[in-house]
């Protein structure tokens, strides 16, 4: 069963009339992972804020979303709020960006929880403690209280995975979370998102440009090219044997570099897709 | 070629009068030959950007000395483009007012050139990095990420430099792209004989350009091993590092 | 000066433009341009009318009102602006040299701004004025002296930002002196925000002027300025109306056309704010790059 099905999405810049993505379908399957990869240009983030209806009011889309049966962009603004968090909710690439840089981390939390649920904020915090303390973050409470900007890259995207977890929403859009991360911190979160898909059962869409990244957590791949579908398949087909000529090359490029790196660790294990 | 040793730097933190300093950088030793590949690994924090900045000489160390063919770094003027400096941001490496010539043309100044003689070598140095001559008109807003780094890297090898240091110069660029500028970097150590100081958190990227690897955690040195040894690191944090690479 | 030729896309600052070159060419060719001298006195033509020989009519003292308007250029717009430039400048050499040699340096320089800052601008013109007396000069010199601080501490935070930036940090690796460094790429960059600066200052600058020579304080008479025109006509306020639009219409229509012209500057200068000007690939990998944030740290 298809949590969310999209269907000959395009989306155009009003003022300039220029075509940014040209007509992509996919659909994603629940609890499968959908891994969209691409490079800058591409339209992958677009794609998953038009997903979301948070584009630029200057951005035009047509065609139909439809999560859970129900066709998004016939929505009012009004119930669309209600999806955003409870039932779909975005991973952002910059985690700086994410939380409001003039009020401790803690209030943001404390506030969307509370809009989606009527629990007390005593239940808010237990459950908030509790699941930060399942993405590895030692302390929540101290962290709670702290600035986004006193908290480094890789604490801000597990924030954000620990608030998914509360919420425990239907579909996870994460848009680039690891692509801002050194490999260490990049790893974690990755961990954390496998997990997080575990524990809950929600499907997701990960955006990525980062071919290792996706080998490990994809099911799905959908590989576009300047806002155009080029490919989409099962993940293991898509590294193997891929159709398109362009995912061929973006394949073969990280081969390329990764090679190396096998041929060095000889046939010692390594943290493999 | 280049020499570290007993390097230490602490900042002060935020404050007025705080007398607080973080220790970001302690006891680093190393040194790095002539034409060879030196990559510099860590984790965001450990301290591996404010020891590039101390290379170059832009920074001054708390403690201990860095000589670059037996000078002190610091003394910048003298140097004549000797080290040269590719950073990360590709969006302010360039002043957004200059031209992509302009740029280039910077750097061959420095080394005394002008006119046709280095118009002409800044066709050739375009050429090298793979870029067309109709760049030369460009503005860094109008290139892509990649073409920026490609200028980045042709105005770095402009002043024919001994030594590179290459701040995550690649780590802001796209999978594909990275591969790109990756193999041409290899290719003009091997053309020019430079020896690079990469700084980056990918050790599948060093593992593919550098000889030799040194890996930093939390402002100190916790190994340095040759590529061809890398299986047999043997602290824990190495360990722990190469386990978290994904292929 | 891409950004000039942008900011002059929007037809209000085109015409503010134009508006504001030609007051000021008048004012610097005024001896050719006044019909009559502006401080001959004409008893028996006070309070006349507009007539063909007098476009503007005559004022208390029979004088030709077009006449003193076309002079009084000179000392309220143009002088204003070589105290503006003045200001700018002074401000502007310590902002630098604060804002990208720090340490000390920028600590001693900054102290010294917060002392002058810390007295009220109007009285730090009165005791300047009581010291030397009145005049125009006086009160230029006046002027300079209260703004050059606060000209000084913006420069300096932008200064800041621009030296922090990659292309310096290369610049100053491979060895480039501090004094090209400045040249060539921070006073690039930052004549822009110098621009708006200045001119969102003219205008509060120019009204000043006028104003304390309303108050007597400024140009003495029987010189023209239009505060000094206004404070005249002050006196025949009920009585004759007239004669406080024309010094009053030129001083708005002047602050005007000054702040419209900031206004498309700083438009024209903000990358946010102009973004439909782009070309679409650009507008692209803008969106896309803008939207997940910058890639890397």
């Amino acid at each position: 069963m298809a949590v969310l099905e999209v269907a000959d999405l395009q989306i155009w810049d009003s003022g300039t009339n220029q075509c940014l993505v040209a007509g992509s379908s996919f659909q994603v399957k629940a609890g499968s992972c959908l891994a969209i990869v691409g490079e800058s240009g591409s339209g992958k983030s677009l794609t998953c804020k038009a997903i979301m209806r948070l584009n630029d009011s200057g951005l035009r889309q047509s065609g139909e979303i439809r999560f859970k049966g129900e066709n998004l962009l016939a929505l009012s603004e009004k119930e669309m709020r209600q999806k955003r968090g409870k039932q779909i909710c975005l991973i952002v690439q910059n985690g700086m960006r994410a939380f409001d840089p003039s009020c401790v981390v803690g209030v943001h939390l404390l506030e969307t929880i509370a809009t989606h649920f009527d629990w007390g904020r005593d239940e808010i915090t237990t459950r908030l403690t509790a699941a930060m303390e399942s993405v590895m973050l030692r302390n929540p409470r101290e962290i709670m209280n702290k600035y986004p900007h006193q908290l480094s890259g890789g604490m801000l995207q597990r924030i954000m995975i620990a608030l998914a977890l509360v919420l425990a929403p239907d579909l996870i859009i994460a848009d680039e979370p690891t692509t801002a991360l050194d490999a260490v911190s990049a790893f974690e979160v990755v961990e954390q998102l496998m997990a997080l898909r575990q524990n809950t059962g929600c499907a997701m869409i990960f955006v990525s440009h980062d071919l290792g990244v996706v080998k490990k957590i994809a099911d799905e791949v959908l590989v576009m090219k300047e806002g155009a579908v080029v490919e989409s398949g099962a993940a293991h087909q898509i590294f193997s044997k891929a159709r398109h000529e362009y995912t061929r090359y973006l394949v073969s490029s990280k081969l390329a570099l990764s090679q190396r790196f096998s041929q060095v660790m000889g046939g010692v294990d390594v943290a493999e897709g | 070629m280049l020499k570290v040793e007993g390097v230490a730097k602490a900042y002060k933190k935020a404050g007025l009068f705080s007398r607080e300093r973080e220790q970001v950088l302690a006891d680093i030793h190393f040194a790095c030959d002539y034409g060879e590949c030196l990559g510099i690994i860590g984790e965001s924090g450990s301290g591996k950007s404010t020891l590039g900045r101390l290379v170059l000489g832009i920074e001054q160390p708390d403690r201990g000395s860095i000589l670059f063919e037996g000078e002190s770094v610091t003394k910048r003027r003298g140097r004549a483009g000797k080290i040269s400096a590719v950073f990360q941001d590709y969006t302010s490496s360039i002043n957004p007012f200059y031209t992509v010539e302009a740029a280039i043309m910077e750097s061959l100044r420095l080394i005394g050139m002008g006119g046709q003689e280095a118009s002409d070598k800044l066709d050739f140095l375009l050429d090298q990095v793979g870029l067309d001559r109709s760049y030369r008109q460009k503005h860094p807003h109008e290139l892509s990420g990649g073409e920026v780094q490609r200028v980045c890297i042709a105005r770095a090898v402009a002043t024919n430099p001994t030594c590179i240091v290459l701040d995550e110069a690649i780590s802001s660029l796209d999978g594909s792209v990275q591969m790109q500028v990756l193999q041409l970097l290899k290719q003009l150590g091997q053309t020019y004989r430079m020896s690079y100081l990469f700084i980056t958190h990918d050790l599948q990227a060093a593992a593919y350009l550098c000889d030799r690897v040194m890996i930093v955690h939390r402002g100190r040195v916790v190994e340095t091993v040759a590529v061809e040894q890398l299986k047999d690191v043997q602290s824990a944090y190495a360990r722990k590092l190469l386990g978290m690479v994904m292929l | 000066m891409k950004w000039l030729k942008n900011a002059l896309h929007d037809k209000v600052a085109m015409a503010s433009f134009t508006f504001l070159v030609l007051i000021a060419a008048a004012g610097i060719f005024a001896p050719f341009l006044a019909p009559h001298d502006p401080k001959a006195v004409h008893m028996d033509m006070r309070f006349a009318p507009a007539s063909w020989e007098y476009p503007l009519g005559n004022d208390q003292l029979g004088r030709c009102v077009l006449s003193r308007l076309i002079y009084g250029i000179r000392p309220s717009l143009l002088w204003v602006l070589a105290a503006l430039v003045l200001s700018v400048g002074i401000g502007g050499i310590v902002g630098f040299v604060a804002g990208y040699f720090r340490g000390r340096l920028d600590a001693v320089l900054m102290r010294l701004c917060d002392v002058m800052l810390s007295f009220p601008g109007y009285v730090m013109t009165l005791a300047i004025i009581g010291i030397m007396g009145v005049g125009l000069e006086n009160i230029l010199i006046a002027f300079v002296l209260s703004k050059w601080p606060w000209f000084a501490r913006v420069i300096r935070t932008s200064v800041r930002q621009y030296a922090e930036a990659d292309y310096v940090r290369f610049a100053k690796a491979i060895g480039i002196s501090d004094w090209q460094i400045m040249t060539r790429h921070i006073a690039l960059v930052a004549t822009p925000d110098i621009a708006v600066i200045a001119s969102s200052s003219l205008g509060s600058m120019i009204l000043q002027i006028s104003g304390f020579s309303f108050l007597g304080l400024g140009i003495q008479a029987p010189n023209a300025e239009w505060g000094m025109m206004l404070s005249e006509a002050r006196e025949v306020m009920f009585s004759r109306p007239e004669l406080m639009l024309a010094p009053g219409l030129a001083i708005v229509l002047t602050v005007c056309a000054v702040n419209f012209l900031a206004d498309a500057l700083q438009t024209a200068l903000d990358p946010k704010l102009g973004r439909s000007r782009q070309k679409p690939q650009a507008l692209v990998s803008a969106l896309d790059t803008g939207i997940s944030g910058k890639s890397g740290r």
